[in-house]
């Protein structure tokens, strides 16, 4: 699964912290742009920068159009106490049961997270900011459902071939963010749309041999 | 004291509940001159807020219905100072039915007309819904026929 952390900043001074990274694998920032006048205003109020009463409109004109974010998409490993299964109690109405996702930040993801907001902090600052608001991991973010059926050689440690075969169902062919390795640093639909070109034309190529 | 459903919209209010809501929405964005906005308790933002409670209206009669038990009885009977005290201890104990309640507020507020412009905004939804597009003129599409290929052909 990718995680995310955001920052936003608003108004001006700079800052230089340094800390060890203390983590594998990495993670990639985004810059956002400032949100439009409802969207500032319910999360303004959301993280306690608009107060309620005569001083709200002062405070709103602060905020607004003074503000911009970050985001850090950090890289997941393939940890085993992370799965998706099969929900014991909820079904759909035709009795299919519904996925059950456990999902327990790791130290390492922990420690990325923590890096991505010191130096989100510290880009901030430097480019002005005077107030930093910091929200990690993000509860209302992108989170990217991302592994469980990775691709490898190996039949015992991957559920689909180098390109995109299942290696127990000959016929089967999963060509989406499920056969990824690792969740991936970055926002993940480019490679995925990549991923598909290549299984598609690994399946073209093999037309005669596919299902041996 | 009324409590059944008001008569001024289609909405799961009592007019009690109706009234406490005008006069929160009222606290929490105050009119301004200095600014030159209405309050939250406008008669047309409130009007809005009525017809946009939608899903959410469980949450806010819940929120109004707290804001009541720390009032000791009706919200919008309390006089000034005393419902700036309630509200307080609403928001620190709001918990999720006030952050329905507040964003129900807030999303009507500032897509006022008034609002907007003091805000020196357009009065228009964002892009592309905002602008006025004429029909029917298909030339519009000649830049994007004109573009390059953006993939590839498969082999």
């Amino acid at each position: 699964m990718a995680i995310a952390a955001r920052a936003i900043a608003s108004g001006a001074r700079s800052s230089t912290r340094r800390i060890g990274r203390g983590f594998v694998r990495g993670y990639t920032f985004e810059f956002s742009r400032g949100q439009g006048p409802v969207m500032a205003a319910v999360h303004g109020m959301q993280i306690g920068r608009l107060p309620w009463g005569a001083d709200h409109h002062r405070a709103f004109r602060k905020l607004f159009c003074h503000r911009t974010g970050m985001v850090a998409i950090c890289e997941d490993l393939p940890e085993e106490h992370n799965t998706v299964t099969l929900d014991p109690v909820l079904k759909d109405s035709n009795g299919i049961p519904a996925p059950k996702i456990n999902y327990t930040l790791s130290e390492n993801s922990r420690r990325m997270l923590d890096h991505a907001v010191a130096r989100a902090t510290d880009i901030l600052l430097a480019a002005g900011a005077h107030d930093v608001w910091f929200e990690a991991p993000l509860a209302d973010g992108g989170w990217h459902l991302m592994g469980t059926a990775r691709m490898g050689t190996d039949p015992a440690r991957s559920v689909v071939n180098e390109w995109g075969r299942s290696h127990d169902v000959k016929n089967l062919f999963i060509v989406d963010g499920s056969i990824f390795v690792t969740s991936a640093g970055v926002n993940p639909t480019r490679t995925i749309q990549a991923l598909a070109l290549y299984v598609a034309d690994s399946i073209k190529q093999r037309l005669a041999t596919l299902f041996d | 004291m009324q409590n059944s459903p008001s008569a001024s919209g289609d909405h799961a209010l009592s007019a009690d509940h109706c009234r406490s809501l005008r006069c929160l929405a009222e606290t929490i964005i105050p009119a301004s001159t200095e600014y030159g906005v209405p309050s939250a308790g406008d008669e047309a933002i409130f009007d809005d807020i009525l017809r946009s409670l939608g899903r959410d209206a469980d949450h806010v009669v819940a929120a109004l219905q707290t804001l009541d038990t720390l009032s000791g009885g009706i919200f919008a009977d309390l006089d000034p100072p005393h419902r700036n005290a309630v509200a307080t201890r609403l928001r620190e104990t709001g918990g999720d039915a006030l952050m329905y309640l507040t964003r129900i507020i807030l999303q009507c507020y500032y897509r006022d007309d008034r609002v907007m412009r003091s805000l020196e905004m357009e009065v228009r939804p964002p892009f592309p819904e905002g602008f006025e597009v004429e029909q029917g003129d298909w030339s519009l599409l000649e830049p994007v026929r004109a573009r390059p290929k953006l993939f590839r052909d498969a082999p």
